[in-house]
């Protein structure tokens, strides 16, 4: 035996990836039957397919940095300048940012994380700018549940719960009777994942707080009591880099620590139009008007 | 066990002190707090299960502490895996992954214990556990030329065992002929029929020489970044703290000193002995230079080419004899699952979320 080199090689005849990027029905018109077969899953990846959840708003960028909604919300609301306290209307969800990801042991970009703290402080600071103060993080809605599917009891390692769990509010204002919530993924752990005791066990960990917020969005809808506004984690992934040749350890690690921390400012960004889409929103509902503001 | 292909047999043993196996934890995290990975390996890690719990429970005070991040395998023989290791190893997020290396056939010819015994019985109820508690642990597989006719209904046992994950390699330091390669070609020809007929039918696995060709010609350079990178990624930490590119170069229970030690974990890297040893691995063998499929080969695996020629850049004839024969079928195959497009194909290879999904999937 001898090392050989093979002078000329075709290339296969199956693509790369780029061809799949570029092709977006390769993914799309080739779906396994098992996963046509699970409402959740077939939902999924059509949402990914998307490049987004449940997007009921989309928001784009003018040149001057502005933020034009083309929202259905608030087109309907467009009318109605002066609010009836008696009619309760939910706010869309106002996607900005993936709002989704994994981390762990094979992941090799993974997602910055907000935590509840961080963004209340941006949340907070951009509804003082309208005069609204939180003056209590003491609500829980009743009727707001979270209940384990019983149908996850077919397998044997993921067992559900017996506990049910209510949305307990980030911040609420009694005078306007306004709260707001972020969706985290500390909730995806607690309000999703933590409805099951799991047995079996995987390295990675999937969150997806835009659609734990879609799906507290639906419920408010179906309680129409409560005018609430929900954000989420828009979870910006940080950039991947390799060490360059030369580079220290201590070169690499400031330049993790910065992709960090821009990854970090990305997410805070995305935040904050999630905030200002819902401000509009307010406005044209009439609801801040009630509250003055700058 | 006294495995007959061990590289690395146990001679002059020392053991990690627990002070050494805090500070490399210590030591890990602050060179990548965001994601530290410690996988436990040995000889065989869980004779040392109280070290383990100790180092596994430091982490996650650090994590306490300061922020970091940790996440856990071990490999392991498995004979000392019982209901109450697998409900701490869940318990404490650590991953097992299982040597063994297919039907009992292939297993026992090389997988004894000290007094000459095959393991496969041992380990058979072991593996239906295993799977209860972690239904996507490893299975690590060793295919030599004395087992390579066994390869095939090795990997089928396992899979139809239940296995998702399997991660075969070939002991490249055996005594590999014209005849077992050829044999190899023909195991690797009805493997690539089993996967063909396993992914029409929709199933989710896992078999790394094949997934690793596929991934090198779909996703080119981006594959790269799973590689270990001889000491840039990965590091692995002698029992006195000295600190090697890989696990080859770590002697069983000595530190292995000389040309290969990259510092201790309590002095930190000698910079410059990693770029020594990073240059030298990044020295690709001439004959490969004007080789097509460079790109696509294991040649730059620097601790196999240590293990088999005893050079960092020189390569193996019996790797490149069998890459060569790999890539072919593997791209052959791949063109058929294309043509017909098969769905599980196309998602698991050009989805980009194919993880999440599938892992909802297995959760709905």
């Amino acid at each position: 035996m001898k090392v050989k080199p093979i002078k000329i090689y075709t290339e296969p005849f199956y693509p790369t990836r780029e061809f799949a990027v570029l092709n977006p029905e390769l993914l799309r018109y080739n779906v396994p039957a098992i996963w046509k077969a699970k409402p959740l899953v077939a939902g999924t990846l059509a949402a990914f397919l998307l490049g987004g959840g449940i997007r009921k708003v989309t928001a784009q960028e003018t040149e001057q940095g502005q933020v034009v909604e083309s929202d259905e919300g608030i087109a309907e609301n467009e009318q109605s300048q002066t609010r009836d306290k008696s009619i309760v209307q939910v706010a869309p969800l106002f996607i900005h940012g993936d709002g989704q990801g994994s981390a762990g042991c094979i992941v090799v970009a993974p997602p910055v994380f907000l935590s509840e703290e961080e963004a209340s402080v941006v949340i907070e600071e951009e509804f003082k700018k309208q005069g609204v103060i939180f003056d209590t993080d003491e609500v829980t809605l009743d009727e707001v549940t979270f209940e384990p599917d019983t149908a996850m009891a077919r397998y044997n390692w993921l067992k559900p719960d017996t506990v049910e769990k209510n949305l307990n509010l980030d911040g609420f204002n009694r005078t306007l009777g306004l709260g707001y919530e972020f969706v985290s993924h500390y909730d995806y752990d607690e309000l999703v994942t933590g409805l099951y005791k799991q047995e079996g066990w995987s390295s990675v960990s999937y969150f997806s707080p835009v659609s734990l917020a879609g799906n507290i969005t639906e419920k408010l809808e179906n309680c129409g009591k409560y005018n609430v506004a929900i954000f989420y984690d828009p979870m910006c992934r940080i950039k991947g880099s390799s060490m360059n040749k030369g580079q220290t350890p201590e070169e690499y690690q400031e330049e993790q620590q910065a992709l960090y921390l821009e990854a970090r400012e990305r997410s805070i960004e995305l935040l904050k139009r999630q905030i200002s889409d819902f401000i509009y929103w307010l406005k044209k509902t009439g609801v801040l008007d009630q509250a003055g503001g700058e | 066990m006294r495995c007959s292909y061990c590289y690395s047999p146990p001679v002059n043993r020392i053991d990690m002190t627990e002070e050494t196996a805090h500070r490399a934890v210590e030591f890990a995290s602050e060179l990548y707090p965001a994601n530290t990975g410690v996988i436990f390996f040995g000889g065989e890690p869980l004779l040392k299960l109280p070290l383990i719990k100790s180092t596994i429970a430091k982490c996650k005070q650090l994590e306490r502490k300061r922020g970091c991040s940790f996440h856990f395998k071990i490999s392991t023989n498995g004979l000392l895996m019982d209901e109450d290791f697998l409900q701490y190893a869940n318990s404490v997020g650590l991953l097992v992954a299982l040597s063994l290396d297919g039907i009992a056939e292939a297993h026992d010819k090389h997988r004894r214990t000290t007094a000459g015994e095959g393991t496969f019985d041992a380990l058979l109820p072991k593996m239906d556990l295993l799977l209860q508690y972690q239904p996507y642990s490893n299975i690590l597989m060793t295919v030599t030329p004395e087992t390579v006719q066994y390869y095939a209904e090795s990997v089928k046992f396992l899979i139809e065992k239940g296995f998702k994950y399997v991660i075969a390699s070939l002991n490249y330091a055996g005594d590999w002929t014209d005849e077992t390669i050829t044999e190899l070609q023909r195991q690797y020809r009805k493997l690539a029929r089993l996967y063909e007929r396993w992914t029409l039918e929709e199933r989710k696995f896992y078999f790394s020489s094949f997934e690793t060709k596929f991934s090198s010609h779909i996703r080119g350079e981006d594959a790269l970044c799973y590689r270990c990178s001889f000491g840039k990624y990965q590091l692995s930490i002698a029992p006195d703290g000295d600190i090697y590119p890989c696990v080859q170069f770590v002697a069983d229970g000595v530190s292995n000193k000389g040309m290969y030690t990259m510092g201790n974990v309590y002095t930190g890297i000698d910079e410059n002995e990693r770029q020594r040893l990073y240059n030298m691995h990044s020295k690709a063998d001439d004959a490969c230079m004007e080789c097509a499929v460079k790109s696509r080969c294991n040649n730059n695996c620097s601790c196999l080419n240590y293990q088999t020629t005893g050079m960092l850049h020189t390569v193996s004839p019996v790797l490149c004899e069998t890459e060569r024969l790999l890539i072919p079928i593997v791209d052959r195959l791949g063109e058929r699952l294309y043509r017909k497009r098969a769905p599980m194909f196309i998602q698991k290879h050009y989805n980009a979320v194919y993880p999440i999904i599938s892992l909802i999937e297995d959760r709905n």
